[in-house]
């Protein structure tokens, strides 16, 4: 199975939230749109004297595996006392494919894989619920899954639910970057007048470019096509990328490094943190908690610009043929963490977006948005966005 | 410690004036002094761990001397490097460069020394000719036999034109047929060529057969230097005596014109000069052929033990705590069990030190050799 | 003598005869054991020589098939969990189809990606033989504690993972990094920037690879004998005249190895020219994950998976030339 690595070195994912997209461009999003009620708080039918246990496969960084085991388990474990989850960590998410593979395997053959529910640092689990491995998700079974915005269960079919996403953001140092950038048109222009202080990192690398790059081509795409590319391999609509390409071509000599395009997420970070360049596009999480570690220093500041970039959500999918009596231990799992305190502890702890709409979350933590604002697009779709960096490849650098 | 006069080191090929060296805190040559004639053949003697090998490099230049001097026809060598010291040294592991042919391994020294093309290949083809090799010129060392990779590397030496041909135990990686081959090849090859040659080695055949002169070397310093004969003959240390040759170590009391011995038996001394036989104790020391035996049902020995040696037998010999060995020709009708009688042909006078042990201090030995018959009587004799 | 001789002789016969003539009935089914042991030894023998062979061909020969076969476009059967998921691809029917292959080689840009690649592993593997057959054999020829050190340093990085060290490289070696700030300060500036670059890559690969190389060197070099090394100088020949006619022919075998390997290192690396290289030309390496993770296409990725494979093939012959015992004579 191919698994595209959007980040190599950070938790991954990028905030779907409230879209301003209209209901219904899509088949899987009319389900979900059906069911979407603006209830904050949904009858739990998970009774606290559920016991027994499941195994939870998650691959991440280390951020990740301590908002299991730290965080969300042991809460959970405070409100179902008799439910032991056994959490199988891989950092990086190395195992993904194995055991997406093993997991695939055993839905083939009508058997359970042994996880009840899988997370994974890559698009795995997005991908493994396009090859329809997962138990659907319903609002009978999860409540708590009408407040995740339509968009992104449509991503995936309603065959996975998201419970945290991240989105890309642009930094830059304040001592030196006065009037940052609000359009992407004012930062192209700031990037060709500042020879080699900005930086994006190669998409085949980290994430953050991905949405760099996507941001650009968009502004040659129409609105509709944007869309078609978030849930199609519409090929045909690529060819509308020549202009943007040529657009990212041209940066080559101004970027950092002549066109020097950093491996990963957090070689950009580093760059940024040394002050060999100004600005760079990143991951909001990423950031936050290098800005509170004080790996970059309080000088820089994170901010959005429009059109925003886009972001994805971290899914968590339930292989088919799961036995029926962890199903439902699984399912009472998933509509707590998307409960709204969950969700809020989620938002402090990865620094991340709510995989349910920010509408929903309280005061302070909406007021922790309000700079960045809320990604007005949906990512390219995973074949999608592989075509893009292979053409990436070829034509900018 | 007996070293050589310091006087003829004027028309010396080689002279080596209180040569030191140490590694780390160990002495390896303490004060080693030697001249060496033109043409001269000398052998440096004795165990490992005597120094001698250590005396070799510093002649060769491998190793820097602490001190002292070596002069090769009367410059000071000390500080010309290997490469440019008039020496050439023959290995004791086969050291030919395995990846030249023979011929290549003989020119190599020629080659850097820019000599014309057409020299060098007579000059080869002339050693490979005298260490009897003609043909092996285009082979690889690893195609030839260790006895003939031994006689490559000689002519690789001589290929030098050394002043000094240094030898470096160069037979003991051969086999015995070989080593005597080799051996007596080198001796016969040297006398022709009449290059002054130091040999190392630890095989006292070897030395007694090839030198000119022996150095016996003891913990880094000569114990004795002089021809085969001389130091076989009067062997100035009990040390000496044991090294080259075999010897056998009787202790016991001077009293008068006797020695007694542990056990009653008594050895006459009448043939010892006076001067020399002191009071008190004693070694005396007889080789094993110097032992005179006669098969005698009421002598005091017996034969505990017979062993053949080749062209002798070799018998042990008790007589209460007195052992001895003697070496007898094949016929003597002697065996285990056997009494007999001996007499000593020869024998060695030395002061009193466990034979063969270590150096006890400063005390050197008195040498008495007598050519006399020293007949040998035994108390119980004496009393009938 | 003579008559001890005799008897000792006699008793030998004796006991041959003992054991051959009249073999004690107790003994017989000891040499059947025997024999039979013997036979179980050989079938253990023949299996545990199987085995190594059984495990290639499941771990490696049926893979290397597989993607052979994918890459002729036999998308189905054994292929398809893989091709099910894969972008881009060019099914053949019957023997197969060319068409990725020409896909990539008309690909201006695979081209370079090839040829930076053979350029990366031919200059690494020949400055990491210099540098450890120089460290080893000066250390032989002339001991010194400051070349020990160099030594005992330059076998140091086999113990810090390559991603740490590439990541620290890259930062070493960047803008910001200590060398171009040292460089600046001579006034020479951004001349040491070997961040994103492929003199970066092959100073990194230098780094990684040289440990290898200097154990490997030093073994080579203590295979020398000290007589053969003695006797040159004793001709007459200066340190270097040693080193380079007499100690560096004996250690062709060894210097093959490590070009050979260390160009096989380098072909197949993906964590430092990753984290090091620019961004274009890619080593091949890179290039082969970037088309199977990030392009999604299997079947482009087997080609270039096929083009290292052929490169390692050549680098092997050089090793099979080079490791071969020299034939005289004859």
């Amino acid at each position: 199975m191919v698994v595209k690595r959007r980040r190599l070195l950070v938790g991954a994912g990028a905030a779907v939230s409230c879209l301003t997209l209209s209901v219904g461009f899509g088949a899987g999003v009319s389900a979900a749109a059906g069911r979407t009620a603006h209830a904050k708080a949904h009858a739990n039918p998970y009774p606290k004297s559920l016991h027994g246990g499941f195994a939870f496969y998650s691959g991440g960084d280390t951020n990740v595996e301590q908002l299991w085991q730290d965080v969300l388990i042991p809460s959970f474990n405070r409100a179902y006392p008799h439910i032991k989850i056994n959490y199988v960590f891989s950092e990086h998410g190395t195992n993904d494919v194995t055991t997406l593979d093993r997991v695939a395997q055993a839905v083939k053959n009508h058997q359970s894989s042994g996880f009840a529910l899988l997370e994974s640092a890559t698009n795995a689990v997005e991908l493994a619920a396009r090859q329809r491995l997962f138990i659907p998700v319903t609002t009978k079974a999860i409540p708590n899954s009408a407040n995740v915005p339509s968009a992104s269960m449509a991503v995936v079919k309603n065959d996975a639910v998201p419970y945290r996403g991240s989105k890309v953001v642009l930094a830059y140092n304040s001592a030196t970057v006065k009037n940052p950038p609000k359009t992407l048109a004012q930062l192209l222009s700031w990037i060709k007048a500042n020879p080699g202080k900005f930086a994006y990192c190669n998409p085949s690398g980290g994430g953050s470019g991905q949405y760099f790059i996507e941001d650009v081509l968009n502004q040659y795409l129409s609105k509709s096509a944007v869309n078609t590319l978030a849930f199609n391999h519409a090929t045909s609509l690529e060819a509308g990328w020549s202009k943007g390409m040529a657009v990212l071509h041209s940066l080559n000599s101004d970027v950092y490094g002549n066109g020097t395009y950093p491996a990963g997420n957090t070689q950009v970070l580093t760059l940024l943190g040394s002050g060999a360049v100004q600005m760079a596009v990143v991951w909001s999480d990423q950031s936050t908690s290098a800005l509170q570690d004080g790996q970059l220093p309080k000088s820089v500041k994170l901010t959005d610009i429009t059109p925003a970039f886009a972001g994805s959500p971290v899914y968590l999918g339930v292989p088919k043929y799961t036995p029926k009596n962890q199903v439902r231990l699984v399912d009472a799992f998933l509509n707590f963490i998307l409960s709204v305190p969950q969700q809020a502890k989620v938002v402090k702890r990865l620094a991340g977006f709510p995989a349910i709409k920010v509408s929903l979350m309280t005061a302070t933590v909406k007021s922790e948005f309000t700079a960045l604002g809320e990604a007005e697009s949906l990512p390219y779709s995973a074949q999608v966005v592989s075509d893009m960096e292979r053409v990436w490849q070829q034509d900018v650098p | 410690m007996r070293t050589e006069p310091l006087t003829a080191s004027r028309g010396s090929a080689l002279v080596l004036e209180q040569v030191r060296k140490a590694f780390g805190g160990a002495v390896a040559v303490d004060e080693v002094s030697l001249s060496v004639a033109p043409s001269e053949f000398v052998t440096l003697l004795g165990p490992s761990g005597s120094g001698k090998t250590t005396v070799l490099r510093m002649i060769g230049g491998f190793i820097a001397p602490d001190g002292g001097r070596i002069l090769i026809d009367d410059n000071d060598v000390v500080k010309v490097p290997v490469e440019r010291r008039p020496t050439a040294m023959l290995f004791q592991q086969l050291s030919l460069w395995p990846h030249l042919s023979v011929a290549r391994n003989v020119s190599f020294g020629l080659e850097l020394r820019k000599r014309p093309k057409t020299e060098i290949r007579t000059r080869v083809a002339e050693l490979l000719e005298i260490v009897g090799l003609a043909d092996f010129g285009g082979r690889l060392p690893a195609q030839l036999s260790g006895g003939q990779q031994q006689r490559v590397a000689l002519a690789r030496a001589l290929a030098l034109e050394p002043r000094i041909l240094l030898l470096d135990e160069p037979f003991s990686a051969l086999d015995t047929k070989l080593r005597v081959e080799l051996r007596t090849f080198v001796r016969s090859l040297q006398r022709e060529v009449g290059t002054t040659t130091i040999l190392v080695t630890h095989d006292q055949e070897e030395a007694l057969e090839l030198s000119d002169r022996i150095a016996v070397l003891r913990d880094g310093r000569i114990e004795q230097i002089g021809t085969p004969g001389a130091i076989y003959d009067t062997p100035e240390t009990g040390f000496v005596a044991e090294f080259l040759g075999a010897m056998n170590f009787l202790a016991g009391t001077v009293d008068g014109r006797l020695a007694r011995l542990s056990g009653g038996i008594t050895v006459p001394l009448d043939a010892v000069p006076t001067d020399e036989v002191g009071a008190g104790r004693v070694e005396i020391g007889v080789r094993p052929e110097d032992v005179i035996v006669t098969p005698d049902p009421g002598g005091a020995f017996v034969v505990e033990r017979v062993t053949r040696k080749g062209y002798v037998n070799e018998l042990f010999l008790r007589s209460g705590p007195v052992s001895l060995r003697a070496y007898v020709g094949k016929d003597l009708a002697l065996e285990p069990g056997g009494s007999c009688a001996l007499r000593f042909g020869h024998l060695h006078l030395f002061s009193a030190r466990p034979p063969g042990g270590e150096a006890d201090g400063e005390a050197p030995l008195a040498t008495a050799p007598i050519d006399a018959l020293a007949e040998m009587t035994n108390a119980r004799e004496a009393a009938r | 003598m003579a008559l001890s001789s005799g008897p000792l002789s006699a008793e030998l016969t004796a006991g041959v005869a003992v054991t051959d003539r009249d073999p004690s009935p107790a003994r017989r089914p000891g040499k059947r054991r025997r024999a039979s042991d013997e036979g179980t030894r050989g079938g253990l023998t023949s299996l545990l020589g199987f085995l190594p062979l059984a495990f290639l061909l499941v771990f490696g020969g049926i893979p290397i098939v597989l993607s052979l076969l994918l890459m002729l476009g036999h998308l189905g059967g054994p292929n398809s969990a893989v091709s099910s998921l894969g972008q881009d691809e060019i099914p053949g029917r019957g023997i197969g189809t060319l068409g990725a292959i020409t896909q990539l080689f008309e690909n201006h840009a695979y081209l370079q990606d090839i040829s930076a690649t053979a350029i990366v592993f031919v200059v690494t593997s020949a400055v990491v033989l210099v540098f450890a057959t120089t460290l080893t054999l000066w250390h032989r020829l002339r001991p010194s504690r400051a070349i020990a050190t160099l030594q005992f340093l330059a076998v140091i990085p086999l113990f810090i993972p390559v991603v740490i060290a590439s990541f620290s490289l890259w930062t070493f070696w960047g803008s910001r990094g200590f060398t171009n700030s040292l460089a600046q300060l001579a006034g020479i500036s951004n001349a040491l920037i070997f961040s994103g670059k492929l003199q970066g890559v092959v100073l990194a690969e230098v780094w990684v690879s040289l440990p290898f190389a200097v154990l490997l060197m030093r073994a080579g070099v203590a295979s020398l004998t000290d007589s053969s090394l003695d006797a040159a100088r004793d001709a007459g020949a200066r340190p270097l005249t040693v080193a380079w006619r007499i100690a560096l022919p004996q250690l062709r075998k060894e210097a093959t190895i490590v070009f050979c390997f260390t160009a096989v290192g380098v072909l197949g690396s993906f964590t430092v020219p990753y984290i090091i290289g620019p961004s274009s030309p890619l080593m091949l390496g890179v290039d082969a994950v970037n088309t199977f993770s990030s392009y999604n296409q299997p079947q482009q990725a087997a080609v270039i998976g096929f083009t290292i494979f052929v490169l390692a093939a050549l680098i092997g012959c050089l090793y099979a030339l080079g490791s071969r015992r020299r034939r005289v004579g004859r």
